[in-house]
């Protein structure tokens, strides 16, 4: 027998109808509980009170020290493309890595593999994506009371917190599944951050350069696709009409993010960014040999 | 009441578990015996569906082992190593363990008892020792009263008497006709424990057998003897 009929030793098709919604039922049930206990269990991390703490420092101090909401959010979105995607990527590693062995006694109970993995990445997703949130979010709404412009590019600047919460944390539910030595795990995920925070520039500048006889406009937008930093930086620098000191490079993505149709291709790209990092986890972790 | 069949799994194109058939009875006791390496983890987490095999098939109870996981209602299963979310107290890991089996726990006043964990009942599992870590795993394991029983090295980082007091909670597990399955270094648990010996050599079933067949198979008068000189066997045949 190979490992397909292996798992599919049980063939979903010979249950009744009544069968498989008590099925359904016990997994639902499954993951409530355990959401219940490792939200808990989230909720009592001290690192996730102080990275709240230092979103809601870092807003509030902002304002207070500049008074000008423009400064704070060009501040405040710096720092969180650089910030959000690090922490989202090594706590969760470090997640990983330290409930591997209750993951394990999880596992050898009467509950699914994908309701154990859900679980686990929501636990570890869900605190850091409220943190972030209300920590930078309850200050900035705080001051652009009234301001539709304001209210608007701060929830563009919370979702895209959110989004690269999931993707990142996601990448490294990857990596940790993937790769059993801690250290080459930890390694691993700070480069893949290091490489879509800081190198990607670097190589995107010089391919610019490089070919700066050709028309490269259009080959930067889909550059800066391909990498989830990039895309919510640019992202959020167009809406305070940066792109003057972008070129003629910022004028088109200026045409294009302008758009509400590139705005929603830009969200929906992000979107995907963290949509496929954990499909590609979920994927690593049915298959992993514990 | 386990049932392996021809059970291949290679790592890296080598065989860890290599066409192991075995047969775990009714209400037997068997350690599971080996040298590092040699597969009996493997062997476990197989059973547990915590590692997928290549082929082979596994039958709990005449249960496939499938993806589907409810055959795990019907085991214990203590791990050698025990780590538990920090932030979370010993009533709360296992209330969510029972509530992930939809069983209430039958012992758990006992068990609590016997390993004296009321204590540390709200507790966070960080301040918790190795040891008291291990005693919780105990519990898990034992509180619902599941028809087998799987112990890798239980005995591990117990104190004298917690020790001793689960060797006494397995014998009473073993008059109780459960089916257990034991990992351990220890000769002398060995021969107090287990009714049977099943010991593996890279992957494959080197002998399998009562303890008395054990002896008799080595020509050795003490079960001391008769477990050195298989793993003596093992050491020659490795060094051939």
């Amino acid at each position: 027998m190979n490992t397909s009929t292996y798992i599919s030793a049980y063939s979903v098709e010979d249950l009744s109808t009544q069968e498989r919604s008590l099925i359904a039922a016990h997994h639902r049930t499954s993951l409530d509980s355990l959401l219940k206990v490792e939200l808990r269990n989230a909720a009592r991390n001290k690192w996730l009170l102080i990275y709240f703490a230092f979103f809601v420092a870092l807003s509030e101090g902002l304002f207070r020290f500049t008074g000008m909401a423009d400064k704070v959010f060009v501040t405040l979105m710096s720092i969180m493309t650089i910030v959000v995607p690090l922490i989202s990527i090594m706590f969760s590693v470090m997640q990983v890595y330290n409930t591997r062995e209750f993951t394990e006694l999880l596992l050898s109970q009467p509950v699914r593999r994908s309701t154990v993995f859900v679980s686990s990445f929501l636990a570890t997703s869900l605190p850091l994506v409220l943190s972030f949130c209300v920590g930078a979010g309850i200050p900035l709404l705080a001051h652009s009371f009234g301001d539709r412009d304001l209210i608007g590019r701060t929830l563009l600047l919370l979702v895209n917190g959110a989004l690269l919460t999931c993707s990142f944390s996601a990448l490294a539910f990857a990596i940790a599944t993937k790769m059993d030595e801690r250290a080459k795990g930890f390694g691993a995920s700070l480069m893949v951050w290091f490489f879509c925070a800081v190198v990607y520039d670097g190589l995107f500048l010089f391919l610019l350069y490089a070919l700066s006889d050709y028309p490269t406009e259009r080959f930067a937008l889909v550059l800066s696709f391909l990498n989830p930093i990039d895309l919510s930086r640019i992202m959020l620098s167009l809406v305070l009409d940066q792109s003057a000191l972008m070129g003629y490079t910022g004028a088109i993505y200026k045409q294009f993010f302008g758009s509400w149709q590139g705005m929603s291709l830009a969200l929906s790209v992000l979107t995907m960014w963290a949509i496929i990092p954990v499909i590609v986890a979920r994927r690593t972790f049915l298959r992993k040999d514990f | 009441m386990i049932n392996l069949n021809q059970l291949r799994k290679c790592y890296s194109h080598i065989p860890v578990l290599d066409n192991l058939s075995l047969h775990f009875g009714y209400g037997r006791t068997t350690a599971l015996l080996g040298p590092n390496g040699s597969g009996k983890t493997t062997l476990i987490k197989s059973i547990l569906g915590l590692v997928k095999p290549d082929s082979g098939t596994i039958h709990v109870s005449g249960t496939a082992v499938s993806n589907d996981g409810s055959y795990r209602r019907q085991i214990g299963y203590m791990p050698q190593v025990a780590r538990y979310p920090d932030n979370l107290t010993i009533r709360e890991v296992l209330g969510m363990i029972s509530e992930l089996r939809e069983e209430e726990p039958k012992r758990l006043h006992e068990l609590f008892k016997v390993f004296e964990l009321l204590p540390h009942a709200e507790k966070n599992m960080k301040s918790l020792s190795g040891g008291t870590r291990q005693k919780v795993s105990a519990v898990a394991a034992m509180m619902f009263d599941a028809p087998i029983l799987i112990l890798d090295e239980p005995t591990a980082g117990l104190d004298p008497l917690m020790a001793r007091r689960l060797k006494d909670l397995i014998i009473t597990e073993k008059a109780r006709e459960k089916t257990i399955l034991l990992t351990t270094h220890i000769v002398a648990e060995i021969e107090e424990l287990a009714d049977d010996i099943a010991f593996i050599l890279e992957g494959s079933l080197l002998f399998h057998g009562s303890k008395s067949e054990l002896q008799h198979a080595t020509g050795q008068q003490s079960f001391e003897q008769a477990v050195s000189s298989l793993q003596k066997n093992v050491t020659f045949r490795r060094a051939a």
